[in-house]
């Protein structure tokens, strides 16, 4: 951890227009990511997690107001005009979306569609875009390579789709990739190896990556630091072994008791919506904890270099 | 209570529709009464296709379904309509079951209204919210359409909704790998609770051990449409005997 | 942030979608309204004053015959709109039920319905349209017949792909499993999902239509002189179209713009119904 960071923000909220009113759907997220660091967004759908990862790559729909900076190495991005952010995007900001069944071209070759990320950005060179695809299909474990690289998506299962789309989004060499929810609807087998080639792919390349997940298995194996977001915000923000081994926050130690192996121990009621937040803590309305002064005051977050493991709790 | 006898489901496929794929091959089982089995296979092992079976949203190509010992093949009308309403499903993707062009109020009636539940709209009305508070849904939910709800919710309404039914047996498919690891949890602790209270079969179809493992007695291990192992979830879980249940509980005990 | 140039695009559409609406309020204020303020006789003729170019008195001129230009084509607005609606109405009411019945039952249904709509989509429209006129004989009735008989086809393979795609979503065997009717999921489940789609064809193909209609009347084989049909006033202006052609250009302006507008309607319609380009707050 030194240096700048690769992607810092300041105050990013964002809210969407609906109606003759607006939702917000993230409130004040200040975080940095370092070089070769990997920050995992920890949430329910529906928590704003996506939405963040969307503001940094300006995927938002044109009903969306982003408040609040994004730094890219020290270059404020939310200043630059559509067109000179356009370069960016794919070049050196990755995004690798969910739900891998539709993210492809079923009518292009998946080689192919990942060859023209490179030859787009990098280079445009046939033969080295392909080994640069098949090079990058190995370190992620697909197999009957290179004749896979011809297959046309519908060719493949569910896991080596999601694998597919982590070659498109890191073919290129981005200096930072967003990847959302890699394990949406995969089965247990398949998780594990896409979770394990990622992994593997991210130490070998030494990326920078904001990993955006529900799933705490998932951050528990990918994970340098990790952001637990409830009803857009961060509840509780620390390392990957202080947030599991020692959550502070009630809501972190409830997604963490939810798990199977410590036998599926639900929280209470649901996450609010949007349009109908509780006033103070926007979790005390579930909180075994909950006191007086929870329903009163909005606890704050602060990260700072001497305090980083933090909760948004008065109680913590 | 339900007995599938060497039920074999083919696909033709290829060009000329020469090539026969099996989905489902020779699976002979039965579920007693109050039983908890689990099927569990990794995706396209053709677990959901023997939830659709049962369910007769697809005919069976050899073999016979049996429930109470009649072939639901050669059901009449009102046996089939008697069959549907005991015999219930729970979809894999909460979000997509339900009308998208249909507000939750005619949704959740259904059921009420094609069995005749209830003999007054007041009697509708009160089956309805007793349920909803049951189940910890607002009412609000009425005027909504399902695009418009969480997973979490859509899954238990739709749990709410064929539970009017008082049904004998419950298929579940996969009825928590859309959902979030937390409404997971509170997904599966509802439909442990229902279960219980109201003795009704659950047939559990999961690619998650973890799952299975919390949900039912009993297993059968699905691989290409083939039954490879069956036994108790102790029996599976520490003494697997066929190779392929042995990775695939290796893998997930890591 | 700035917009992007997506959302520009979006913008645009908008705005087009409000001058089709635009455009089809006037349209409908003058075949509506237009016939009592503009009152005077369409077929009245006045040989003192033929051929007349466009004046105050004379908006668009008056024909061969002496007739007001501008009061024929409003008085004829109902007459052409008529039509096409007509068509288009049964036309899609024919297509709907073919379409969800072919698509719904599938097997050799599905099979037979849809070689009778390949055949009738092989024969070229008008020249169908002008068999079929050509048996019944001519007059506006049998013109819209003719063109029912063309436009159905069309509506009939859009209704079957659209059934089959929602026969073919997570939420049929859910509504079977639940145990509907079959009745009741053709009209709750199937209809509702479908109709959305088919009106934003039926609008756009009402351009068309009016287009087509008066070919058939231009041609001679719908509605009969002296009557303002839009196509008959073009064919009985042609042979003016040197010393005045507004005989000819005010119908045809008036069918080009209808068919123009009922297009921006039907696209916007389109963009409101389909939920990928609605406007929505996606938290997630």
């Amino acid at each position: 951890m030194s240096g700048e960071p690769v992607i810092k923000t300041e105050d990013l909220s964002v809210e969407f227009q609906v109606g003759n009113g607006s939702v917000k759907a993230l409130h004040d997220i200040n975080v940095s990511i370092y070089d070769g660091e990997v920050l995992c967004l920890l949430g329910e759908s529906g928590s704003g997690k996506s939405v963040f990862g969307n503001s940094i790559l300006r995927l938002h729909p044109d009903n969306a107001l982003v408040k609040g900076k994004i730094f890219f190495n020290g270059q404020e991005i939310t200043a630059l005009s559509d067109k000179e952010f356009l370069p960016l995007r794919g070049a050196q900001l990755a995004w690798v979306p969910q739900s891998a069944a539709s993210s492809l071209n079923p009518l292009k070759s998946i080689g192919k569609q990942v060859d023209e990320v490179y030859r787009l950005h990098v280079e445009n060179d046939k033969k080295k875009a392909r080994e640069n695809t098949i090079d990058l299909f190995r370190l992620l474990g697909l197999p009957r390579l290179p004749e896979l690289a011809d297959d046309y998506p519908h060719e493949l299962s569910g896991g080596m789709k999601q694998r597919v789309l982590v070659a498109m989004g890191t073919s290129a060499f981005p200096k930072f990739i967003v990847v959302d929810e890699p394990t949406k609807g995969l089965d247990a087998v398949r998780k594990r190896e896409v979770i394990k080639r990622i992994g593997h792919m991210q130490k070998t390349h030494k990326s920078t990556m904001l990993l955006i997940t529900h799933d705490v298995a998932v951050a528990e194996s990918l994970a340098n630091d990790i952001g637990v977001m409830y009803a857009g915000e961060i509840v509780e923000y620390g390392s990957k072994d202080e947030v599991l081994n020692s959550p502070k926050h009630p809501y972190t130690r409830g997604l963490i008791n939810a798990l199977p192996q410590n036998g599926f121990h639900a929280i209470k009621g649901f996450s609010p919506s949007a349009s109908d937040m509780p006033t103070g803590c926007k979790f005390n309305p579930r909180c075994p904890e909950c006191t007086q002064e929870c329903i009163d005051g909005h606890p704050k977050l602060i990260i700072s270099e001497s305090e980083k493991h933090v909760a948004r709790c008065y109680h913590a | 209570m339900l007995e599938f006898k060497n039920v074999t489901k083919q696909y033709r496929s290829g060009m000329f529709g020469t090539h026969l794929t099996k989905a489902v091959d020779d699976v002979s089982f039965c579920v007693g009464e109050n039983e908890r089995l689990g099927l569990l296979g990794e995706s396209g092992c053709g677990k959901s296709t023997i939830a659709q079976l049962a369910m007769k949203l697809l005919k069976p190509s050899k073999g016979s379904i049996e429930y109470n010992g009649k072939n639901i093949k050669h059901m009449s009308r009102s046996e089939m309509k008697n069959y549907r309403k005991n015999v219930q499903i729970i979809f894999q993707n909460p979000q997509q079951v339900f009308n998208p062009r249909m507000k939750f109020r005619e949704t959740i009636s259904e059921p009420v209204r094609i069995y005749n539940l209830a003999s007054s709209p007041e009697e509708e009305k009160k089956i309805i919210s007793e349920h909803m508070e049951m189940f910890g849904l607002p009412e609000e939910l009425f005027d909504r359409y399902p695009q418009e709800i969480s997973g979490g919710q859509a899954q238990r309404i739709a749990i709410m909704r064929i539970l009017m039914l008082k049904p004998e047996i419950i298929i579940a498919d996969e009825p928590t790998t859309m959902l979030d690891v937390s409404v997971q949890a509170q997904i599966l602790e509802l439909l442990k609770e229902v279960m219980d209270k109201n003795n009704i079969t659950l047939i559990f179809v999961s690619h998650d051990l973890d799952v299975v493992r919390a949900m039912c007695k009993r297993i059968m291990v699905i691989k290409d449409g083939q039954v490879v192992e069956q036994g108790s979830v102790d029996d599976i879980f520490d003494r697997p005997e066929n190779e392929y249940t042995r990775m695939l509980v290796d893998s997930l005990k890591e | 942030m700035k917009k992007g140039i997506k959302s520009r695009f979006f913008s645009r559409r908008r705005s087009l979608f409000t001058i089709g609406i635009i455009c089809s309020v006037i349209i409908a204020f003058f075949t509506i309204i237009g016939p009592f303020i503009w009152n005077a006789d369409p077929t009245a003729t006045d040989y003192a004053n033929q051929c007349l170019p466009p004046s105050g008195e004379h908006w668009f001129g008056t024909d061969n015959n002496g007739r007001d230009v501008f009061t024929r084509v409003i008085s004829g607005a109902h007459l052409s709109i008529g039509v096409a609606l007509a068509v288009v109405g049964i036309g899609a009411a024919i297509g709907i039920t073919v379409g969800i019945v072919a698509g719904f039952a599938g097997g050799a249904v599905d099979t037979i319905l849809m070689r009778i709509v390949e055949i009738m989509l092989s024969f070229p429209g008008i020249i169908f349209a002008l068999a079929v006129l050509g048996t019944l004989g001519n007059g506006t009735e049998h013109q819209i017949i003719a063109l029912a008989a063309v436009r159905w086809a069309h509506y009939a393979r859009l209704v079957r792909i659209e059934t089959i795609s929602v026969m073919n979503s997570e939420y049929l065997p859910a509504s079977r499993a639940i145990g509907n009717s079959k009745l009741r999921i053709v009209f709750r489940y199937i209809l509702p999902n479908i109709i959305g789609r088919v009106i934003v064809i039926a609008t756009l193909s009402i351009g068309p239509v009016i287009l087509a209609g008066a070919s058939l009347s231009y041609l001679g084989l719908g509605a009969q002189i002296p009557s303002p049909e839009w196509g008959l006033m073009i064919n009985g202006g042609k042979e003016y179209i040197r010393q005045a052609p507004w005989i000819t250009v005010a119908p045809g302006i008036a069918a080009v713009f209808t068919a123009f507008s009922f297009n921006l309607l039907g696209e916007g319609i389109g963009d409101l119904i389909d939920p990928r380009l609605k406007e929505k707050a996606e938290v997630d």
